[in-house]
Protein backbone atom coordinates (compact mmCIF):
# COMPACT_ATOMS: atom_id res chain seq x y z
CA UNK A 1 0.00 0.00 0.00
CA UNK A 2 1.47 3.48 -0.69
CA UNK A 3 1.73 5.43 2.05
CA UNK A 4 0.29 9.25 1.09
CA UNK A 5 3.55 12.02 2.32
CA UNK A 6 2.26 14.79 3.56
CA UNK A 7 3.80 17.50 2.84
CA UNK A 8 4.14 19.39 6.04
CA UNK A 9 6.26 22.55 5.24
CA UNK A 10 5.72 25.39 2.56
CA UNK A 11 8.39 26.09 0.43
CA UNK A 12 10.22 29.53 -0.26
CA UNK A 13 8.70 29.71 -3.78
CA UNK A 14 5.23 28.93 -2.17
CA UNK A 15 5.84 31.61 0.32
CA UNK A 16 6.95 34.35 -2.55
CA UNK A 17 3.67 33.27 -4.59
CA UNK A 18 1.24 33.76 -1.41
CA UNK A 19 2.67 37.35 -0.58
CA UNK A 20 2.34 37.85 -4.51
CA UNK A 21 -0.88 37.41 -4.50
CA UNK A 22 -1.03 39.40 -1.13
CA UNK A 23 0.43 42.44 -2.94
CA UNK A 24 -1.76 42.33 -6.11
CA UNK A 25 -4.96 43.79 -3.99
CA UNK A 26 -3.11 47.17 -3.89
CA UNK A 27 -4.22 49.95 -5.42
CA UNK A 28 -2.03 50.77 -8.30
CA UNK A 29 -2.35 54.69 -6.56
CA UNK A 30 -0.35 53.91 -3.78
CA UNK A 31 3.29 53.30 -2.73
CA UNK A 32 4.78 51.79 0.19
CA UNK A 33 7.90 53.70 1.59
CA UNK A 34 9.91 51.42 3.48
CA UNK A 35 12.97 53.44 4.86
CA UNK A 36 15.81 54.81 2.95
CA UNK A 37 15.56 51.65 0.74
CA UNK A 38 12.86 53.89 -1.06
CA UNK A 39 9.25 54.28 -2.29
CA UNK A 40 7.99 51.01 -3.97
CA UNK A 41 4.32 50.53 -6.09
CA UNK A 42 2.63 47.58 -6.24
CA UNK A 43 4.54 46.44 -9.87
CA UNK A 44 7.53 47.30 -7.57
CA UNK A 45 7.27 45.18 -4.85
CA UNK A 46 5.98 42.15 -6.71
CA UNK A 47 9.21 42.32 -9.18
CA UNK A 48 11.16 42.38 -6.25
CA UNK A 49 9.36 39.80 -4.28
CA UNK A 50 9.91 37.44 -7.23
CA UNK A 51 13.36 38.45 -8.12
CA UNK A 52 14.25 37.59 -3.90
CA UNK A 53 15.89 41.05 -3.73
CA UNK A 54 16.76 42.75 -0.34
CA UNK A 55 14.26 44.58 -0.86
CA UNK A 56 11.77 41.77 -1.70
CA UNK A 57 13.04 39.60 1.18
CA UNK A 58 11.91 42.44 3.16
CA UNK A 59 8.46 42.71 2.06
CA UNK A 60 7.86 38.91 2.11
CA UNK A 61 9.21 39.54 6.18
CA UNK A 62 6.36 41.82 6.65
CA UNK A 63 3.64 40.11 5.11
CA UNK A 64 5.09 36.64 7.18
CA UNK A 65 5.25 39.15 10.69
CA UNK A 66 1.65 40.42 9.76
CA UNK A 67 0.07 36.57 9.41
CA UNK A 68 2.18 35.63 12.70
CA UNK A 69 0.86 38.33 14.53
CA UNK A 70 -2.79 37.63 13.43
CA UNK A 71 -2.75 33.96 14.25
CA UNK A 72 -1.31 34.94 17.46
CA UNK A 73 -4.10 37.65 18.28
CA UNK A 74 -1.69 40.39 18.85
CA UNK A 75 -4.34 43.12 17.65
CA UNK A 76 -6.98 41.95 19.47
CA UNK A 77 -5.61 41.49 23.34
CA UNK A 78 -5.69 45.38 24.87
CA UNK A 79 -1.98 44.62 25.92
CA UNK A 80 0.11 45.72 28.57
CA UNK A 81 -1.82 48.42 31.26
CA UNK A 82 -1.66 51.38 28.95
CA UNK A 83 -0.07 53.65 32.89
CA UNK A 84 1.85 51.43 34.51
CA UNK A 85 4.63 49.89 32.83
CA UNK A 86 5.49 46.16 33.74
CA UNK A 87 7.79 45.70 37.16
CA UNK A 88 11.04 44.71 36.18
CA UNK B 1 11.45 70.70 22.09
CA UNK B 2 14.63 70.60 19.21
CA UNK B 3 13.09 69.07 16.23
CA UNK B 4 14.93 67.69 12.81
CA UNK B 5 13.02 67.73 9.64
CA UNK B 6 15.18 67.04 6.47
CA UNK B 7 13.29 67.01 3.19
CA UNK B 8 15.62 65.58 0.55
CA UNK B 9 13.52 62.75 -0.58
CA UNK B 10 9.47 61.59 -0.66
CA UNK B 11 9.73 59.70 2.52
CA UNK B 12 11.26 62.61 4.46
CA UNK B 13 9.11 64.89 2.63
CA UNK B 14 6.23 63.28 4.41
CA UNK B 15 7.61 63.21 7.62
CA UNK B 16 8.81 67.28 7.26
CA UNK B 17 5.10 67.95 6.37
CA UNK B 18 3.43 65.98 9.08
CA UNK B 19 4.88 67.21 11.78
CA UNK B 20 4.49 70.47 11.07
CA UNK B 21 1.35 70.05 13.27
CA UNK B 22 4.21 68.75 16.06
CA UNK B 23 5.57 72.24 16.35
CA UNK B 24 2.05 74.06 16.05
CA UNK B 25 0.81 71.96 19.42
CA UNK B 26 3.90 72.37 20.99
CA UNK B 27 4.17 76.02 20.65
CA UNK B 28 -0.14 75.85 21.57
CA UNK B 29 1.55 74.26 24.80
CA UNK B 30 4.28 76.52 25.88
CA UNK B 31 6.96 74.33 24.83
CA UNK B 32 10.08 76.58 23.23
CA UNK B 33 10.87 74.90 19.85
CA UNK B 34 13.88 74.94 17.61
CA UNK B 35 13.19 73.54 14.56
CA UNK B 36 15.83 72.46 11.83
CA UNK B 37 14.59 71.81 8.66
CA UNK B 38 15.20 71.26 5.39
CA UNK B 39 19.45 71.61 4.69
CA UNK B 40 19.36 73.04 8.54
CA UNK B 41 18.75 69.26 9.49
CA UNK B 42 22.34 68.74 9.92
CA UNK B 43 24.73 67.51 12.35
CA UNK B 44 26.50 70.59 13.14
CA UNK B 45 23.20 72.90 13.17
CA UNK B 46 22.13 70.01 15.79
CA UNK B 47 25.58 70.03 17.95
CA UNK B 48 25.13 74.19 17.67
CA UNK B 49 21.70 74.30 19.20
CA UNK B 50 22.35 71.65 22.04
CA UNK B 51 25.30 73.50 23.24
CA UNK B 52 23.78 76.75 23.00
CA UNK B 53 20.35 76.00 24.07
CA UNK B 54 19.68 73.14 26.36
CA UNK B 55 17.01 71.25 24.92
CA UNK B 56 15.59 68.04 26.97
CA UNK B 57 13.21 66.88 24.10
CA UNK B 58 14.51 65.59 20.75
CA UNK B 59 12.38 64.49 17.67
CA UNK B 60 14.44 63.02 14.99
CA UNK B 61 12.79 62.69 11.44
CA UNK B 62 15.09 61.50 8.37
CA UNK B 63 16.37 57.86 7.46
CA UNK B 64 18.49 55.67 9.52
CA UNK B 65 20.22 52.34 10.33
CA UNK B 66 20.60 50.39 13.59
CA UNK B 67 23.18 52.99 14.38
CA UNK B 68 22.66 55.60 12.93
CA UNK B 69 20.28 58.58 12.74
CA UNK B 70 20.76 60.97 9.53
CA UNK B 71 19.59 64.63 8.67
CA UNK B 72 19.23 66.54 5.02
CA UNK B 73 20.37 64.54 2.10
CA UNK B 74 21.39 61.73 4.81
CA UNK B 75 24.10 62.74 6.60
CA UNK B 76 24.75 61.32 9.84
CA UNK B 77 23.72 63.66 12.65
CA UNK B 78 23.89 61.10 15.70
CA UNK B 79 26.12 57.32 15.28
CA UNK B 80 26.59 55.22 17.86
CA UNK B 81 29.96 54.68 19.21
CA UNK B 82 30.72 58.02 17.89
CA UNK B 83 28.74 60.78 19.87
CA UNK B 84 25.60 58.98 21.33
CA UNK B 85 26.72 60.80 24.26
CA UNK B 86 24.86 63.42 22.61
CA UNK B 87 21.72 62.50 24.23
CA UNK B 88 22.64 62.17 27.73
CA UNK B 89 19.68 63.46 29.56
CA UNK B 90 17.18 63.11 26.55
CA UNK B 91 14.32 62.21 26.09
CA UNK B 92 14.15 61.19 22.32
CA UNK B 93 11.67 60.05 19.57
CA UNK B 94 13.59 58.91 16.90
CA UNK B 95 11.29 58.42 13.51
CA UNK B 96 14.16 56.51 11.84
CA UNK B 97 14.68 53.12 11.09
CA UNK B 98 16.17 50.73 12.68
CA UNK B 99 17.68 53.26 15.50
CA UNK B 100 16.28 52.14 18.59
CA UNK B 101 17.72 48.32 17.90
CA UNK B 102 21.51 49.66 18.73
CA UNK B 103 21.69 53.17 18.61
CA UNK B 104 18.55 53.37 21.18
CA UNK B 105 20.07 51.14 23.55
CA UNK B 106 23.66 52.77 23.14
CA UNK B 107 22.08 55.70 24.21
CA UNK B 108 20.50 54.64 27.18
CA UNK B 109 23.92 53.26 28.37
CA UNK B 110 25.08 56.55 27.94
CA UNK B 111 22.73 58.60 29.95
CA UNK B 112 20.27 59.05 27.75
CA UNK B 113 16.70 58.93 29.75
CA UNK B 114 14.52 57.39 27.55
CA UNK B 115 14.50 57.01 23.66
CA UNK B 116 11.34 55.94 21.97
CA UNK B 117 11.67 55.11 18.35
CA UNK B 118 11.45 51.76 15.81
CA UNK B 119 13.71 48.86 16.02
CA UNK B 120 13.10 48.34 12.70
CA UNK B 121 12.00 49.92 9.29
CA UNK B 122 9.20 52.33 9.94
CA UNK B 123 7.18 52.10 6.88
CA UNK B 124 4.18 53.94 5.31
CA UNK B 125 1.99 54.32 2.66
CA UNK B 126 1.13 56.95 0.73
CA UNK B 127 -1.04 57.95 -2.32
CA UNK B 128 0.91 58.93 -5.56
CA UNK B 129 -1.06 62.17 -6.24
CA UNK B 130 -0.87 63.18 -3.22
CA UNK B 131 3.07 63.31 -3.15
CA UNK B 132 2.91 67.06 -3.85
CA UNK B 133 0.08 67.89 -1.11
CA UNK B 134 1.47 65.36 1.69
CA UNK B 135 -0.87 66.40 4.30
CA UNK B 136 -4.26 65.85 2.32
CA UNK B 137 -2.68 61.90 1.56
CA UNK B 138 -5.47 60.20 3.82
CA UNK B 139 -3.54 57.07 3.48
CA UNK B 140 -0.51 58.61 5.15
CA UNK B 141 -2.48 59.76 7.61
CA UNK B 142 -3.12 56.23 8.86
CA UNK B 143 0.42 55.97 9.64
CA UNK B 144 1.64 59.21 10.86
CA UNK B 145 -1.70 60.12 13.17
CA UNK B 146 -0.62 57.36 15.48
CA UNK B 147 3.21 58.32 15.41
CA UNK B 148 2.55 61.89 15.92
CA UNK B 149 0.01 61.03 18.45
CA UNK B 150 2.97 59.40 20.86
CA UNK B 151 4.55 63.55 20.73
CA UNK B 152 0.95 64.98 21.46
CA UNK B 153 1.11 62.84 24.87
CA UNK B 154 4.25 63.51 25.84
CA UNK B 155 2.68 67.60 25.27
CA UNK B 156 -0.36 66.71 27.54
CA UNK B 157 2.39 65.25 30.37
CA UNK B 158 2.21 61.42 30.22
CA UNK B 159 5.52 59.69 30.64
CA UNK B 160 7.29 57.93 27.76
CA UNK B 161 5.45 54.50 28.72
CA UNK B 162 1.84 56.04 28.68
CA UNK B 163 3.16 57.86 25.07
CA UNK B 164 3.80 54.72 23.62
CA UNK B 165 1.30 53.26 24.68
CA UNK B 166 -1.42 55.17 23.38
CA UNK B 167 0.33 55.62 20.10
CA UNK B 168 0.74 51.88 20.03
CA UNK B 169 -2.83 51.94 20.75
CA UNK B 170 -4.01 54.31 18.37
CA UNK B 171 -2.09 51.58 15.71
CA UNK B 172 -4.02 48.92 16.45
CA UNK B 173 -7.48 50.50 16.92
CA UNK B 174 -6.78 51.58 13.05
CA UNK B 175 -5.52 47.71 12.37
CA UNK B 176 -8.90 46.71 13.69
CA UNK B 177 -10.88 48.99 11.86
CA UNK B 178 -9.41 47.97 8.60
CA UNK B 179 -10.29 44.49 9.63
CA UNK B 180 -14.03 45.02 9.33
CA UNK B 181 -16.07 44.70 6.63
CA UNK B 182 -16.52 48.15 6.44
CA UNK B 183 -13.67 49.07 5.35
CA UNK B 184 -12.62 49.35 1.54
CA UNK B 185 -10.89 46.04 0.02
CA UNK B 186 -8.20 48.56 -0.85
CA UNK B 187 -7.49 49.59 2.73
CA UNK B 188 -6.99 46.55 4.09
CA UNK B 189 -3.80 46.18 2.33
CA UNK B 190 -1.90 48.25 3.99
CA UNK B 191 -3.02 46.67 7.02
CA UNK B 192 0.14 44.46 7.35
CA UNK B 193 2.65 48.02 7.10
CA UNK B 194 0.61 49.46 9.90
CA UNK B 195 1.00 46.19 11.57
CA UNK B 196 5.30 46.46 11.01
CA UNK B 197 4.99 49.96 12.58
CA UNK B 198 2.44 48.68 15.82
CA UNK B 199 4.99 45.62 16.15
CA UNK B 200 8.64 47.99 16.30
CA UNK B 201 7.38 50.94 17.98
CA UNK B 202 10.12 50.68 21.09
CA UNK B 203 10.34 53.00 24.81
CA UNK B 204 13.36 52.21 26.32
CA UNK B 205 14.94 53.72 29.21
CA UNK B 206 12.93 55.20 32.13
CA UNK B 207 9.58 54.47 31.56
CA UNK B 208 8.77 56.89 33.90
CA UNK B 209 10.33 59.96 32.16
CA UNK B 210 8.17 63.00 31.08
CA UNK B 211 9.45 65.86 28.76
Amino acid sequence: MKKKQIKESITDNEIRQLVVERLRGISSNKKVSIGSMGEFSKEEMIHNVQENSEIGKKIIEIQLEYIRALKEGLFFNEGQDANNPPQS
Amino acid sequence: MLITRPNHDITTDYLFFWSEDLIKQAQKSGIRVVDLSKKRANKKEFISVLKKIGMKFIVFNGHGDQSTITGYDNEPIIQANDNENLLYAKVVYARSCQSAKYLGKKSISKGCIAYLGYDDDFVFMIEVDKITHPFEDKTAKLFLDPSNYLVLSLFKGHTVYQASQRSKEKYRKTILKLMTSVAKKEDKDLIPFLARDYIHQVCLGDQNATI
